[in-house]
């Protein structure tokens, strides 16, 4: 009874994929070696680091099952360890807006541009492309906390007297958040431009017939259609503002007094400095579900605050 | 009462002296690169800060030169060549075979393939450290640092998005006449793909390059060790000679700044199609 209808079923006269004719095509044998490499390399660590957590483990020695202990250890006795989370996430959740906001300024400034708008673009994008190293040891002599600092020399000629920047614990992380400011705002920047030449100009011409003005156009018209972009900057921006690690590491290596050091650097320090690899294990384990939380959280929220 | 032909040009002065402000705050870190590293120590930090050296000097530039910079730049540009290449190539052949072949499995591994896309890197990097440095027994070589590299589930994701719109009629007008998978692959596929493709290789080309952290941990020596982590280890113990270590860094930014500003609608382009933060 069931196969003849099975036969007519619409799916039978829709074109098969290519290949699909024959059972098997050995073409398809080129992702052995691909995606073996990618699971070896990918996917097993993965699951390896699940596995460690529940372990001590020291490298070449034997491991020994702790069950939930390094989970329990983190949040009771390592002192360090809850520093670096309100230290990240201070970081991200104001260097991540902070960037959002100018690059979206600049954005639209750039686009009503006539001439020279490459040009622009090229001068804000620069630091985007430039090694994160290089630039990094850079900022760490401009915000040199004596009045000889560049930074400081500046803010002198208009009389302001030297600030500490990164010898400070108040002032570290504001200044950690001025470098990724200036150094990834160029790259949101981008994708706002890319956005804003999607946004159909018949809307403004609309909203200008029905009285609209700039500020309106801006609140009304740009903002929620790019929502798309900024939903898709928020989420992977914030994604690696959590791992941030190169700036700090060369710029303060956590001080003064872990003011300034992050998650990631915390785990390569106990994974590869202390060599309590199971317990760095452990911390990569909550800070993976702490970054599938967070993504989630700011998927739900930012979705539904927008839905044209 | 002002024409609305004047507010107009009030109101663009105003951007465009904003939007210069901000550029002059841009390019300053690039500017004190620039002269610093060709300064005198005694004109370096001084108060008020001297903007025009009056005496140039290179020799910042030949001491830092000299401290292993050219197996540096030798190590990052045999790492970033083999990862690239080998990235835009499998991608595109992954990409391709998903997006237009049917095999048992094919759901699975594809949303394989997704999982490890979204994974942040130091999840993976004890295992992964393990994996190179204890069972490979390859730590301080550059397959350390390639080896782990060489595919992308970025890419082959990109990839697939990418070749899914070729049309199908394409293809079997290649087989009719003869061609092979392969050569179906390599005459009519990748040619069609080429915008995608470099926009993968620039994207890549940046992140391999500017790699810090896995190399940082998989280098003992300067024997391996490519630019970014050499630059560190030289500035880690010399933050006092600014002029030194500021030059170093010159060595470390310029190759990049240069190939950026020859091919930069390259690179905005292929930062607007790949759309990833590296």
């Amino acid at each position: 009874m069931e196969a003849p209808t099975e036969a007519l079923s619409p799916r039978e006269f829709e074109r098969p994929p290519q290949g699909a004719g024959r059972r098997f095509q050995p073409f398809v044998l080129w992702l052995v070696p691909i995606l073996g490499l990618l699971f070896v390399f990918s996917v097993l660590p993965i699951f390896g680091s699940f596995f460690l957590s529940f372990f001590d483990y020291e490298m070449l020695q034997p491991l020994k099952f702790v069950g939930l202990g390094n989970f329990i250890y983190a949040f009771t006795q390592d002192t360090v360890f809850p520093k670096t989370v309100l230290n990240t996430v201070y970081f991200a959740f104001v260097s991540v807006p902070i960037s959002m906001a100018i690059s979206l300024v600049v954005a639209q400034f750039i686009f009503g541009r006539r001439h020279f708008q490459s040009g622009w673009r090229t001068i804000y994008f620069l630091p985007v492309v430039t090694p994160v190293i290089a630039i990094t040891i850079v900022w760490r002599f401009i915000l040199q906390p004596s009045r000889f600092g560049f930074l400081n020399a500046i803010l002198g000629n208009f009389g302001i007297p030297p600030q500490p920047w990164i010898g400070s614990q108040v002032w570290v992380i504001p200044s950690l958040i001025l470098v990724s400011v200036w150094s990834g705002l160029g790259y949101n920047m981008v994708l706002f431009l890319a956005g804003l030449g999607g946004i159909p100009y018949s809307f403004y011409e609309a909203a200008k017939i029905d009285g609209a003005n700039e500020w309106n156009m801006f609140w009304k018209i740009t903002l929620p259609m790019l929502s798309p972009t900024i939903l898709f900057t928020t989420v992977t921006g914030s994604i690696s503002a959590l791992q941030i690690f190169s700036i700090p590491y060369v710029m303060t290596r956590g001080g003064p007094e872990n003011a300034s050091r992050m998650i990631v650097m915390w785990i390569q320090e106990t994974g590869f400095s202390q060599f309590r690899m199971g317990y760095a294990s452990s911390l990569a384990v909550l800070f993976f579900l702490f970054t599938l939380a967070l993504t989630f959280i700011q998927l739900r929220a930012l979705r539904t605050q927008w839905s044209y | 009462m002002r024409s609305e032909k004047q507010i107009q040009f009030i109101r663009s002065t105003l951007i465009v002296l904003l939007l210069s402000m901000g550029a002059v705050v841009m390019l300053m870190p690039f500017y004190w690169t620039l002269i610093t590293s060709v300064k005198t120590p005694s004109e370096t930090a001084t108060f008020p800060i001297i903007w025009v050296p009056s005496k140039i000097t290179f020799e910042w530039f030949v001491k830092a030169w000299h401290a292993k910079f050219p197996t540096y730049y030798m190590n990052s540009v045999i790492v970033a060549v083999v990862v690239v290449l080998s990235n835009v190539f499998s991608s595109a052949l992954a990409g391709y075979i998903f997006a237009k072949y049917a095999f048992p499995g094919k759901n699975f591994l594809f949303t394989m393939v997704l999982a490890t896309m979204m994974v942040p890197f130091i999840v993976i990097l004890i295992p992964a450290y393990y994996l190179v440095a204890v069972w490979m027994g390859i730590k301080d070589t550059l397959w350390a640092m390639i080896l782990p590299a060489l595919i992308s589930p970025f890419g082959i994701f990109l990839m697939r998005q990418f070749t899914t719109t070729i049309p199908d009629e394409l293809l079997d007008a290649a087989r009719i006449d003869g061609a092979s998978d392969f050569r179906t692959f390599w005459q009519i596929v990748l040619p069609l793909c080429t915008s995608a493709l470099s926009a993968l290789a620039i994207f890549h080309f940046i992140w391999i390059w500017n790699d810090f952290l896995w190399p940082l941990l998989v280098t003992d020596s300067d024997r391996s060790r490519t630019l970014p982590v050499g630059v560190a280890m030289f500035a880690l113990p010399r933050w006092s000679q600014t002029n030194l270590v500021v030059a170093a860094s010159v060595l470390v930014l310029a190759p990049l700044v240069i190939v950026y500003f020859v091919f930069q609608r390259a690179f905005v382009q292929g930062i607007v199609l790949t759309g990833l933060k590296y």
